[in-house]
């Protein structure tokens, strides 16, 4: 125990004074290597055994496709049909918003992605429409959040492969969780929106919808064949996200014509600067797992959890608090690699099922994008708008409200992560 | 940072071109499943595999040019401005060290691979120093431009992207 506090303070002092995240776990994780008398070679080799891995090489691919769909015009005309759908309701955009979030996050992956492609277009619009800044700011970022909560999620990837859980189950895991936060959302906006009399648009003609649909029918379907095709079998994770890479470009060069040839090779680039920018601290997680793991660590953690009685609902509230403190320093893919090879052993013993404990930690990240001083979410929002930074925060202050209300009723009733799994793939 | 502009200008064509290459194999492997099984190969997603790491770890260099490596710079922030930048050129020096640290020990990985002649399992059996031969590469790219942050100048690690004090926004959960 004592070796777990003086590493994870090691950590956090390193983290703290500015050090990028990869170094800090990686200046950790050799450290400990070199103490227990291994070289560095062996520290090289297990990052490049765990690279050498199918399941990571999806990652790269999700993060072209959101390359892609950030750079065209496939999140404009998603949120044309959700308003063409929703914005005859008081504060109708609001609700638009939350659809097309849902709809973004089943092809993004990324919750500050997310919030960037919905930010760019809604922020002008609800701007226009006099909808109240801190509102505007509020909705969009808790849309964003969906993104890693949805399937495909770049932070569920990562998850499935170090705690060795199937990531379809984890994606499955998502989705009715994200249904109910979403209903928060939406009868949030429909309280405030009718309690300050935000505009409402006229109705459009069918025709007029129609051609709306039309034009969002491309965005549409790209998560309908990418998930689609995993769940049918016909496509691995990886090839899914290799057909969501190539479904965007696509889309993006003759379908929507937002994109030129010449374009691709830099689209291409900055997906894979933002794959190097999550991948490179994944990597050098792998040395410090390796310690964990080796060290028995979790052993004496479960030993302890055993002796003491610990239930599961006391082991999930410390989790929860834990997370939540470190979420408002770290990044989601950080917290993730540094608590889960700890905590993973004991989950078992406690009888928690690891894809309930995904949607746990989900929604906790979720609330740390939220939250500053690390919020990453807010940090999106603000460089999409001229709001100030207390707009942005005053407006997200209710939806981090809806998002702990949300991670009490998942803790709390584990079928909510679990129904949707075990009925596809069987308990 | 404009001072290697020819090595900007491989790596660039080189992130691009292995992650397209990565991009048409995934693509190969899913076609030939169920359109030409027989001209089907084993080693496909291996070198999927391959071609995505080798992009990702020079794309983790380039990174360093076009923005920066998520960090909290919490303490940075609180600091006066010099002290803040001697902080950011200290961590960058040590981050150099980190890395060339560490792209020894993949060197090392790359010699012991070419020493025993190791070899993929699949019908490719492409030699595995190629693979590892990434990480070596793309760490000291990363440390030789963590050390140009570290030794430059103050009035150009002001202008540099890299050294503002908010994350990025590029960055994925």
């Amino acid at each position: 125990m004592v070796e777990l506090l003086v590493i994870a303070g090691a950590l956090l002092l390193v983290i703290f004074f500015g050090f990028p995240i990869f170094v800090a776990i990686g200046l950790v994780g050799l450290t400990l290597f070199f103490m227990e008398g291994h070289e560095v070679g062996a520290y090289a080799q297990i990052i490049n055994d765990h690279l050498n891995s199918n399941t990571l090489s999806s990652i790269p691919f999700f993060i072209v496709a959101t390359a892609f769909i950030e750079h065209g015009k496939a999140g404009r005309a998603l949120i044309r049909l959700a308003d063409a759908m929703l914005g005859a309701i008081r504060g109708g955009l609001g609700l638009a918003c939350i659809f097309a979030g849902m709809v973004f996050s089943a092809i993004s992956g990324s919750s500050t992605a997310t919030a960037l492609a919905l930010g760019a277009i809604l922020i002008p619009a609800m701007s226009r429409r006099e909808y109240p800044s801190s509102f505007a700011h509020g909705v969009i970022g808790a849309s964003g959040t969906l993104g890693i909560l949805i399937p495909p999620s770049v932070a569920l990837i990562v998850y499935g492969y170090v705690a060795s859980t199937s990531v379809p189950r984890l994606f499955l895991g998502g989705i009715l969780p994200a249904l109910l936060q979403a209903t928060l959302f939406a009868a949030w906006v429909l309280y405030s929106g009718t309690r300050t009399d935000l505009p409402q648009k006229k109705s459009i003609s069918q025709t007029e919808f129609l051609n709306v649909f039309k034009e969002a029918l491309p965005a549409l379907a790209m998560p309908v064949l990418v998930l689609g095709g995993i769940y049918s079998g016909i496509v691995t994770v990886t090839e899914a996200a290799a057909l969501a890479a190539i479904l965007s470009m696509g889309i993006g060069l003759f379908v929507y014509k937002d994109c030129t040839v010449g374009e691709v090779p830099k689209i291409i680039r900055k997906g894979m600067e933002t794959t190097a920018r999550v991948m490179i601290i994944v990597a050098m997680s792998f040395g410090f797992s390796h310690w964990i793991i080796s060290s028995e660590l979790s052993k004496e953690l479960v030993e302890i959890a055993v002796s003491n009685d610990i239930k599961p609902w006391m082991f999930l509230l410390l989790m929860n608090l834990v997370m939540l403190l470190m979420g408002a320093f770290l990044e989601v893919i950080s917290v993730i690699l540094i608590t889960l090879p700890i905590v993973y052993p004991m989950l078992g013993p406690l009888g928690i099922d690891p894809v309930h404990y995904a949607m746990i930690v989900i929604v906790n990240m979720q609330i740390a994008t939220l939250t500053p001083p690390v919020g990453l979410t807010l940090f999106a929002l603000s460089s999409t708008s001229d709001a100030p930074f207390s707009d942005i925060v005053k407006g997200v202050i209710p939806y981090i409200i809806l998002l702990l209300i949300s991670l009490i009723v998942i803790s709390l009733v584990p079928a909510l992560s679990l129904t949707l799994p075990n009925l596809v793939f069987g308990g | 940072m404009t001072v290697l502009p020819t090595l900007r200008r491989i790596e660039d064509g080189l992130i691009f071109g292995l992650a397209l290459g990565g991009l048409v194999c995934a693509a190969y492997a899913m076609l030939t499943r169920y359109i030409a099984p027989q001209i089907a190969f084993d080693w496909v997603d291996e070198l999927m595999t391959y071609c995505l790491v080798w992009s990702f770890w020079l794309a983790g260099a380039r990174v360093l040019v076009e923005g920066d490596h998520v960090r909290s710079d919490m303490i940075s922030m609180i600091l006066p401005k010099r002290w803040a930048i001697r902080l950011n050129r200290f961590t960058a020096i040590f981050s150099a060290i980190f890395c060339t640290i560490v792209a020894f020990g993949g060197a090392q990985v790359v010699l012991l691979s070419l020493s025993l002649k190791e070899t993929s399992e699949s019908g490719l059996a492409m030699p595995l120093w190629i693979y590892s031969f990434g990480m070596p590469l793309g760490l000291s790219l990363l440390a030789l431009r963590f050390f140009c942050i570290g030794i430059a100048h103050q009035s150009v690690l002001e202008n540099r992207k890299s050294v503002r004090l908010t994350k990025s926004n590029d960055e994925p959960e």
